[in-house]
C-alpha cells in the first residue's frame, strides 16, 4: 500500500519535472521574440505553466489531511501484464509476430486467468494462428516475421 | 431546404451496398465493445482503425462512427441486466435499469432504452442537419486568432466544468500540450524533443496514446476488480413495454434529447454529463421521486436518451470547427486526418459526400441498432461470460497489432504500453485522462493558429480579442460554461475517472 497522499504528491512532482524539462528543452531552442514566437517558445510556456500547476499539484496533495482509503499500486497481476506487454514490444520485430504474439497471450493468460499451464500454450498457439490469419493474411497487416522468418 | 436536399445526396452514399454493409459491421462491433466493460468506443474504434486503410474515406468514417454511436448504445445492455456499466455514460442507467430487472422487468427496460436511444440519436441528427452547414459558413470566415481562441476556450472550459481538482484537469491539459510539441515545428521545421530519431521528427502518434491511456489502463485496473455477477437474457416476448410504461417514459425521452443534444456540444465529458443531469432533472420532476433508484423507467428512458443524444450533436464542433468534444471523437479527427481530410468549415462544401453521406449513416444505424440489437440482447449479455483470462489478452494484443499497423514501427508499441502505465497511475490518483487526449489532439493547430494570428497582425496580441468572431466565440464558450456549472448544481458529480471514450 502507498499513502493516497505521498502518491499524490509524486505525481505533482512527475507533472513538474516534466513542466521543467519541456521549459528547458523550449529554452534551448530558437524562442523568436514575443512578438514574432519561435518553435521554443510554445514549449517554454507550456513547460512553465505545467511546472507552476504540478507543483500546486504536490502542494495540494500536502494541505489536505491524510487520505482515509490508501492507492494500492501493488498488485503484482498489473506489474507482470506491464512485463510481458514490454517484452513483447521488445520482441515483436527481431522474433516475429507470430512467436511474440503466442508467447505473450500464453504468459498473459497464465497471470490473468490463472490456467494450467497446457491451456496456455494452447491457447496461445490459437491467437497467434487467429491473430496472424485474420490481420495478416485477411486484412492485410504487414506483420514482422523476425529473425525465424514467420 | 438545401440542407434537406443535400441529405438526400448523403443517403444515395450511405445506401450503397458496401457502406450499409460497413455500417453494419460497425455498429455490431459498437454494440459489442460498447457491452464488454472496459472497451469503450474509443478503443473499439481505434482497434479496427487499421481496417479502414484500405476503404474509401467515406466508408471508413461511416463505419468508425457506426461503433460510436454502437458502443453508446451498448453499454445499457450490461448496466441493465447485470449492473456492469459497459462504459462510463451508462453508469446512471444501472439505478433503475438493473433495479427493474430484478423484478423482472429487464425487457421493458431494455425496450425502453432503445426507444429512448433511437429517438434520442435521430433527433440530434436532426439539429446536426440543421445547425451544421449554417455553422460551417460562418466559420470560414474565422481567421486563425478566433480558431486559436475557440480552441484554448474548448480547454477552458473542460478545467473549469471538470467536478474534480482543477489543478489536476489543468495538469492533464498541459501534458497534452507538451506532448504535442514532440515533432519537426510545422512553421519553421525545426525538431524539437526528437532526441535525433526519425521516428519522433513527426510527432507522437494518437493512436497508441489513446489505447494505451483508455484500453491499456482500463484493462490493468480491470485486473483488481471480479465480476462475479451472472446475466440472464429476456425472453424475446417479454421485451414489450406496457402502455403505462410508454406513458412514464414519454416526456423523459423529449427532456433527455434535449439534454443530450445541448450537452453532446460540450467539451470535455459531456455524454456522461448529460446522462446525470437527465437522471437529476427527472427525478425533481417526478410525482414519485422516492421511486427512483428503485426501478423507475423514467430513470432508464432520459439518461439513455441524453446518452445517446449527444452522438449527433457532439459531431458539429468535430466536423464543423475541427474540435473533438470527447476523446471518441478526437479519434473520428485523427481517422478523417489519416485519410486526408481536414474536419472544419470546408468539409461541408469541399467533401460533401463524407459529411453528408455519414450523416445519412447515422440514421442508417440507429434503426439496425434498434431492429438488430433487441433480438440479439442474448448474445450480447452472453459475451460477459468469456474469461477474462481469454478476453483480456485478446484485447491486449489486437490492440498492439493494432498500433503496430498504423505506422508498421514497434516504437508506438512501446508509447501504447508506457501510456497505458501513466493512464493506469494517474486513474488510481482520481486524474480524469480524457483532458490530456483532447489538448493532445488540439495543442498543434492551437500553436500554429497562435503564431499566424501574431504574424498576421504584426505581433499585435489585441488581435484574439478585437474580433467579432472571437469575441462571439467567447460569449458562446461562456454560456456554454455557465450551462456545465448548471448542471453540477443540479447535483452533477463525475462517477469516476473511467471515462472511457
Amino acid at each position: 500500500m502507498t499513502s493516497s497522499r505521498t502518491g499524490e504528491v509524486l505525481v505533482g512532482l512527475a507533472f513538474a519535472g516534466l513542466g521543467a524539462a519541456a521549459l528547458i528543452g523550449g529554452l534551448r531552442m530558437p524562442e523568436g521574440s514575443v512578438a514574432l514566437p519561435g518553435p521554443g517558445f510554445a514549449p517554454a510556456v507550456i513547460g512553465t505553466a505545467l511546472l507552476l500547476v504540478g507543483l500546486g499539484c504536490a502542494l495540494q496533495a500536502l494541505r489536505t489531511s491524510e487520505a482515509l482509503a490508501s492507492v494500492s499500486l501493488s498488485d503484482l497481476r498489473v506489474w507482470l501484464v506491464l512485463a510481458v506487454l514490454a517484452g513483447t514490444a521488445a520482441a515483436f520485430e527481431p522474433v516475429g509476430a507470430a512467436i511474440s504474439i503466442a508467447i505473450s497471450f500464453a504468459l498473459l493468460a497464465w497471470i490473468i486467468g490463472r490456467f494450467s499451464w497446457w491451456v496456455c500454450i494452447v491457447a496461445g498457439l490459437i491467437a497467434a494462428g487467429v491473430a496472424i490469419l485474420i490481420f495478416g493474411q485477411l486484412l492485410g497487416v504487414r506483420l514482422p516475421s523476425g529473425e525465424f522468418g514467420f | 431546404m438545401e440542407s434537406f436536399s443535400l441529405l438526400a445526396d448523403g443517403f444515395r452514399v450511405a445506401f450503397t451496398p458496401q457502406n450499409v454493409l460497413w455500417c453494419f459491421i460497425g455498429v455490431f462491433w459498437g454494440t459489442m465493445v460498447g457491452v464488454l466493460p472496459g472497451l469503450g468506443p474509443l478503443a473499439g474504434m481505434a482497434l479496427l482503425l487499421p481496417l479502414t486503410y484500405s476503404l474509401p474515406p467515406d466508408t471508413a468514417i461511416i463505419m468508425l462512427a457506426g461503433i460510436f454511436y454502437g458502443a453508446m448504445y451498448g453499454g445499457s445492455t450490461t448496466s441493465i441486466l447485470v449492473r456492469i456499466p459497459g462504459e462510463a455514460a451508462s453508469v446512471v442507467t444501472c439505478l433503475d435499469g438493473y433495479e427493474m430487472a430484478r423484478k423482472g422487468r429487464a425487457g421493458p427496460a431494455l425496450m425502453i432504452a432503445a426507444l429512448g436511444s433511437f429517438v434520442g440519436g435521430t433527433v440530434s441528427i436532426i439539429g446536426l442537419v440543421l445547425f451544421a452547414p449554417p455553422l460551417a459558413q460562418a466559420m470560414l470566415a474565422v481567421g486563425p486568432a478566433a480558431e486559436c481562441v475557440l480552441m484554448l476556450a474548448a480547454l477552458a472550459v473542460i478545467v473549469a466544468v471538470s467536478s474534480g481538482s482543477p489543478l489536476k484537469t489543468a495538469a492533464m491539459i498541459l501534458t497534452g500540450l507538451v506532448l504535442a510539441t514532440v515533432g519537426i515545428d510545422a512553421l519553421t521545421g525545426y525538431p524539437r524533443f526528437t532526441f535525433g530519431t526519425l521516428a519522433l521528427s513527426d510527432g507522437i502518434d494518437f493512436v497508441p496514446i489513446a489505447i494505451g491511456l483508455f484500453g491499456v489502463s482500463e484493462i490493468l485496473l480491470s485486473l483488481e476488480q471480479t465480476m462475479a455477477e451472472r446475466a440472464k437474457a429476456p425472453r424475446l416476448r417479454d421485451l414489450v413495454p406496457q402502455c403505462r410504461d410508454l406513458v412514464e417514459s414519454a416526456p423523459a425521452i423529449g427532456r433527455g434529447t434535449l439534454i443530450g443534444f445541448f450537452f453532446g456540444i460540450v467539451p470535455g465529458v459531456s455524454h456522461i454529463v448529460s446522462t446525470f443531469v437527465s437522471y437529476v432533472v427527472e427525478k425533481k420532476l417526478s410525482r414519485t421521486p422516492e421511486l427512483f433508484g428503485k426501478g423507475a423507467i423514467a430513470g432508464v428512458a432520459g439518461p439513455e436518451t441524453a446518452n445517446n443524444a449527444t452522438t449527433g450533436s457532439s459531431m458539429i464542433p468535430l466536423l464543423v470547427l475541427g474540435i473533438p468534444s470527447i476523446p471518441a471523437t478526437a479519434l473520428l479527427l485523427s481517422a478523417l486526418l489519416i485519410h486526408g481530410i481536414q474536419p472544419g468549415p470546408q468539409l461541408v462544401s469541399d467533401h460533401p459526400n463524407i459529411f453528408w453521406g455519414l450523416i445519412a449513416s447515422m440514421y442508417i444505424g440507429n434503426l439496425i441498432l434498434i431492429v438488430l440489437n433487441l433480438p440479439m440482447v442474448g448474445l450480447f449479455v452472453n459475451l460477459l461470460r468469456i474469461p477474462a483470462g481469454i478476453l483480456s489478452p485478446s484485447v491486449l494484443l489486437i490492440s498492439m497489432i493494432g498500433v503496430y499497423s498504423v505506422s508498421a514501427d514497434a516504437v508506438d508499441i512501446w508509447f501504447m504500453v508506457g501510456s497505458g502505465l501513466v493512464g493506469y497511475v494517474l486513474r488510481k490518483y482520481g486524474y480524469d485522462v480524457a483532458p490530456l487526449l483532447l489538448a493532445f489532439v488540439l495543442g498543434e493547430r492551437i500553436e500554429t493558429n497562435f503564431r499566424r494570428a501574431l504574424t498576421i497582425s504584426d505581433g499585435d496580441y489585441s488581435i484574439f480579442v478585437s474580433g467579432a468572431a472571437a469575441q462571439g466565440l467567447l460569449v458562446v464558450v461562456g454560456c456554454l460554461a455557465a450551462l456545465m456549472v448548471a448542471a453540477r448544481l443540479l447535483g452533477w458529480r463525475r462517477p469516476s475517472s473511467a471515462a472511457a471514450g
